[in-house]
Order: C-alpha cells, then structure tokens, then sequence
C-alpha cells in the first residue's frame, strides 16, 4: 500500500483548483443549506404568524350575532370584506379575491335559535390548504358561539352541561428528549445528508479513472513502481475526501444559522439547538461507511467506464437507486414502518433513519448496531470491488 | 556510439491474447522472442494495429502477457514487476499530463511516486527542469501549456528517476517538425549515455535516423529483425520503406 498518500495528495491538490468541486463539494451544499433553511424559517414564520385570514361574505347584512362574533374574534384574525356584487362563491374563489367564502341565507336572523337552525355555508377551493386554513379558523369561532349558545340554553332550561357529556378529553404531551434544532431537522436533514454523500463526489468521479483513460496519464501510473491496490485506495481516499466534506458542508450549512442565531432562521431554532453526544457518535458511524460505500461504488464505475461521459450515463441511473430509498426516509417517519426492525438490513433507508433517530436525540442502539456494522460491510464490499475493477487490465485498459 | 552486448531486454515467445465478443481471440501478440542490448536503440516498426504498443505495454508491465516471459534488466515482467517498473521510463504521444498541476508539480509528483522525497527529490526536479530547458514555464499548469511545452514536461518525467530502459511508444506521432526534433534529440542523447531504448514507430526516417536495430512487427509476429544494412541484404531493396513493405508481403505469405 506505500505510496497511496501521494496519489490522494495529487488529487486532492487537483481537486482544489477545480471549481466544480469547489461548488459541488464545499460552496454548493454550503449556500444551498442555508437558503433552505432560511426558506423554511420564512414558510414557519408566514404559517405560525397571526396573519388574518382574507374572507368575503355573501349576505353580510343578514350575517347578525355569527358576523359580529367573527369581526370580534380575538384568537382568530380575519379580514373581512363583502363578495362583490353578481359575483359567484366559486368565480370569487377562483379568483383569489380570498380563501373563504361565508354565505348567510336571507332567513338567518329570522331562524336563529329556532327549532329550525339555518345553514350558513362556507365556500373553500378544496386543493388549495389556505382555504382548510380560513375554514378552521371560521369554525373555530362559530363553533364556540354554538356551544356558548347551547351552554346558555341548557342552562335556561336548568340541566348541567357535565349530564351530558359521557367523558372529556384532552391533548397531553409527553416529556421527550429535545430534537436538535426542531422537528424539521429530522425529517428533511437525513435525506440531504444521504445525498451529499453520493453527490459530493459526483463532478469528479468521472475524472478520477476514466478521465485519466482519455487523457492518456492512467498509463504513466501503471508503469510506476507503486502497487495498483495503492493507486486505487489513493483515489479512493481522495473521492471519499470530497464526499465527506460534501457532507460536512451541508450539514454546517444546515446548524450554522442556529450557532449564529440568524433571525431569518430562529423560528426553526425556537426550541435551542443541542446534540446529544450519542446523537454524534451515531451520525459517525452511519455517516462513514455510507461515505465509503458511495465512494467505493462511484470508483468502480469510473474504472469501468472507458470514458468520462460514459460515467455519467451510468452514475445517472445509480441515482435511483440512492434518490428512492432516500426520498422513501423522508416520510418513513409518518409510518408504521419507521419502527420496524426490517429496516435496519435495507441500505441507505437504515441509515437515514438512524440519522433521523440521532437528529431526534432518541438513539436506538440495535438499530445504531446493524446499520453500523452492515455499513461497514458493504463499504469494505464495495472497495474491494473498485480495487479489484483497478487491478482487472481488461477493465482498466479498455478503449 | 558504442553498444554493450550484454542483453538489457529478453523477451522470450511472448504472446497477448485478447477476447472479442465480436472477432472472437484476438492474437495482438503471437509469441514475440527478441533481446536488446544496453546503448542500444531497438527499433519496432509496423503497420498501425500490428501489435507494437501492446508489446510495449507487456514489457513495463501495464498488461500480463497471456503467455511466455521477458526480462527486463535481469527482472521478470510477471515475477518481479514493481523492480521491472523501477528500471523503466515510458513515454507515448497519448501519455497526457494533470492539467491541473503545474510543469513542476508534474514532475515531482511522479517522483514521489519512484520514492523520492525531500531534497533529493527537489535536487532531481531542479535538474531535469533546467536540462529540458522548462524554467520558464515550470510553474504554468500544464492545461496552459503548448503542444512542445507539455512534451519536455512528458520527457522530464519519463527520465527523472534516471531508468535504465526507455520505452517510446510513436513519441513523436501527430507532433510538429519542431517537437519531433526535441524527442529525437532527446533520444539520441540517451543513448549515447548508454541507456537502452525501445522505439516503436511507423515513421521510416526515424527509424533509419535512431535505431541500431529494427525488428518489424507484422499481425503480432516478429517479420524480420536486423540491422538496416541486414535488413537492405535480406529484401534486396534500398530504402526502407521498400524494405519494410516487402517484408509484410513475405510474412503475409507465409501465413
């Protein structure tokens, strides 16, 4: 193996002074994590922030008590104007000109509290979620005025609500451990994570063997004194250098606004930002060996590839195979199957939840365990398999 | 000049076989046996695709031979190839450098990789710099440099661990009268410091300026080898390019 740290010095050098390495590798997760985070932090500010909800009412003047109380709502924000007139619900809502429409029937005064109650309709466009928004902020304050009413009835009529009722309930949050950062972070950071360690060294993957089969330089390091298995692990070791820092960068990228306190972020960061010691000892052990696995595989294409365009037809497809199992880890959480032992033997799938399981503060060793050590398997598979590709003359010298 | 008989080079019934999925068993090498001698520069001529740069690769070792042996300074290309690789410089018009690493970088990477390092390395570096005439341009990327630029880059590395055998695989194809004239300089001067050389070419004159001896290289088969005065004896003819025609034609015969 002498002589491998000279051949990931020279790439590495290499590597430095191309700039699509740079960007893939360094800047590119670097600023594109940060505007993802800021453009979370601006979606949770505009979602959390009481913004009025815009709704436009049909019959206003007929609206009386159910009017008033939506005008008068304090928990709940509206801005409140009356359809247009010879305007439909639906050409308002098609329209935009709000994300609700409450119509009030002619008769609505009239039957109020009658033994026939009248239906005020609520107009929403059912794809848009802006409308579900307005129609639970309406229900919420129609809702409590029924029941006020109710409460005041019944009482007139002296029975006790509580008769009524046969049991209560209520939400009760457990005490958990604190996510890093917020929830966000465990659903998406995974899935980024995963992707970096492919797609770090995917601008220079082709130029690492295949590059130099155009190039004609893979002949001047054959007939060199050092061992093949040494040019390989050198390029190896150079590939998954990028990889990793393709990672790291991203997931600076991801935590620098919380260090930093950036303001545009701190709604991502409302709960403090704190990684538990276990929570990094498992990124490691899952994060290394998928960085070696990827790097060993993308080394084995480009040795087999007799160019550099041939790689990249190949690489195209390999993607697949990472971006599916990577997209399914997104929402594995929502699931059953994100408890299931299984998962822990399906490459790439294991790792994001463990990923996700550290990024929660809620490591579970048997699963830390067997994505462990079953990285580290296929990592030494797939470098023994680029090593091998690197020693084979009919792969290597292949034009 | 003066050649040393004592064969640097043995090659003994050397063969390459290839497996085509479309042409079936390619013979690209069809047991080749030849030696050369220390100063001496051994010539290779053939047509293009008659076999010499796979013999070539099979002697520094970049591809196995399917069978037979050689050895190249007293070391077996199968036994002992990381020693044959230490004795050996291989240069091609192909050979291509990092574009990303300047004219020295270039060279002392691959110094390094012969196991020089520090001032050694640095003192190697500085020499071959200053006899290939590269000061100038020696901290230029090699991306940036001109066709004869990046060929005394390609010659400075060849030679700087100051091996005992030279391969040049067609060294000056596609190259200007200018380039060409620095290579067969290059080679000249090597020679006369008793290096052997191994030249392949399909280029006459060159082979008739340079070569002590020519084998000619004719369907992975050894056509005839000789001086080009045996060689003139053998066809009759004068020139060698007539020389070397009629000996394709009594090999295609014969086959």
């Amino acid at each position: 193996m002498k002589g491998w740290t000279q051949v990931w010095r020279k790439e590495i050098r290499e590597f430095t002074r191309d700039r699509r390495v740079m960007m893939s590798a360094v800047f590119g997760p670097l600023f594109m994590e940060l505007l993802i985070m800021m453009l979370f932090g601006y979606i949770g500010t505009q979602v959390s922030s009481e913004k009025a909800q815009k709704i436009l009412v049909q019959n206003p003047q007929h609206g009386g008590r159910a009017l008033a109380a939506l005008r008068n709502s304090k928990d709940q924000k509206f801005e409140i104007e009356n359809l247009p007139e010879g305007m439909t619900p639906e050409e308002a809502l098609n329209q935009k000109k709000g994300r609700a429409v409450i119509s009030f029937p002619d008769d609505f005064d009239v039957k109020y509290g009658n033994d026939s109650p009248p239906e005020v309709k609520v107009f929403v466009d059912p794809h848009e979620a802006t409308g579900d928004l307005a129609f639970g902020a309406i229900a919420k304050v129609l809702g409590e005025q029924i029941s006020q009413y109710t409460q005041q009835y019944l009482q007139s009529k002296a029975i006790d609500l509580r008769r009524l009722v046969p049991f209560v309930f209520k939400k009760q949050d457990i005490k958990a451990a604190k996510p890093v950062g917020g929830d966000i972070f465990a659903s998406f950071l995974p899935y980024l994570v995963i992707l970096f360690a492919f797609y770090g060294g995917f601008s220079i993957v082709g130029d690492l063997v295949a590059g130099e089969k155009e190039r004609g330089s893979l002949e001047t390091l054959l007939i060199s004194p050092i061992s093949r298995t040494a040019i390989a692990f050198g390029k190896f070791a150079a590939l998954a250098t990028v990889s990793l820092t393709g990672c790291v960068s991203a997931l600076v990228g991801v935590f620098l606004p919380g260090i930093l306190h950036l303001r545009a972020t701190e709604k991502l960061f409302s709960g403090g930002f704190a990684i538990a010691p276990s929570s990094v000892f498992a990124l490691i052990i899952t994060v290394l060996p998928l960085v070696v696995f990827f790097s060993g595989c993308l080394l084995a294409v480009s040795c087999y590839a007799r160019t550099q365009r041939e790689v990249q037809g190949y690489l195209s497809l390999m993607s697949f195979v990472v971006l599916i199992p990577a997209v399914f880890s997104q929402v594995i959480g929502l699931t059953d199957l994100g408890s299931s032992r299984w998962i822990s033997f399906v490459p790439i799938l294991n790792s994001a939840r463990v990923i996700r399981e550290a990024l929660l503060n809620k490591v579970d060793w048997t699963n830390l365990a067997i994505t462990g050590s079953l990285g580290i398997f296929l990592a030494a598979v797939s470098l023994y398999l680029a090593v091998r590709m690197f020693q084979k003359e009919s792969v290597l010298l292949r034009v | 000049m003066q050649v040393d008989s004592a064969p640097v080079i043995r090659a003994s019934d050397l063969k390459k076989h290839f497996h085509d999925s479309k042409r079936g068993v390619v013979r690209a090498v069809d047991g080749v046996s030849l030696e050369c001698n220390q100063g001496e520069v051994f010539g290779i001529l053939g047509a293009n695709g008659a076999g010499k740069t796979t013999l070539l690769r099979m002697l520094s070792t970049i591809l196995k031979p399917t069978s037979g042996t050689a050895t190249i300074a007293g070391w077996s290309i199968t036994e002992q190839p990381d020693k044959v690789r230490s004795s050996i410089g291989f240069m091609s018009t192909t050979t291509g450098l990092y574009a990303r690493l300047t004219a020295r970088e270039m060279i002392s990477y691959i110094g390094s990789l012969y196991g020089m390092s520090g001032r050694e390395l640095k003192a190697k570096v500085d020499e071959e710099i200053s006899l290939l005439q590269i000061t100038e341009f020696q901290d230029r990327l090699c991306d940036k440099l001109s066709t004869g630029q990046k060929q005394r880059v390609s010659l400075a590395r060849t030679v700087l661990h100051d091996p005992q055998v030279l391969f040049f695989d067609e060294p000056t194809a596609g190259l200007d009268v200018v380039a060409s004239k620095t290579i067969m300089e290059f080679i000249e001067q090597k020679r006369d410091q008793g290096k052997t050389i191994v030249f392949s070419t399909h280029i006459m004159s060159e082979a008739e300026r340079l070569c002590n001896r020519i084998a000619v290289i004719h369907n992975g088969k050894v056509a005839a080898v000789g001086t080009f005065g045996e060689l003139r004896e053998m066809t009759g003819e004068e020139r060698l390019d007539h020389v070397f025609l009629k000996l394709i034609e009594r090999a295609e015969a014969a086959a």
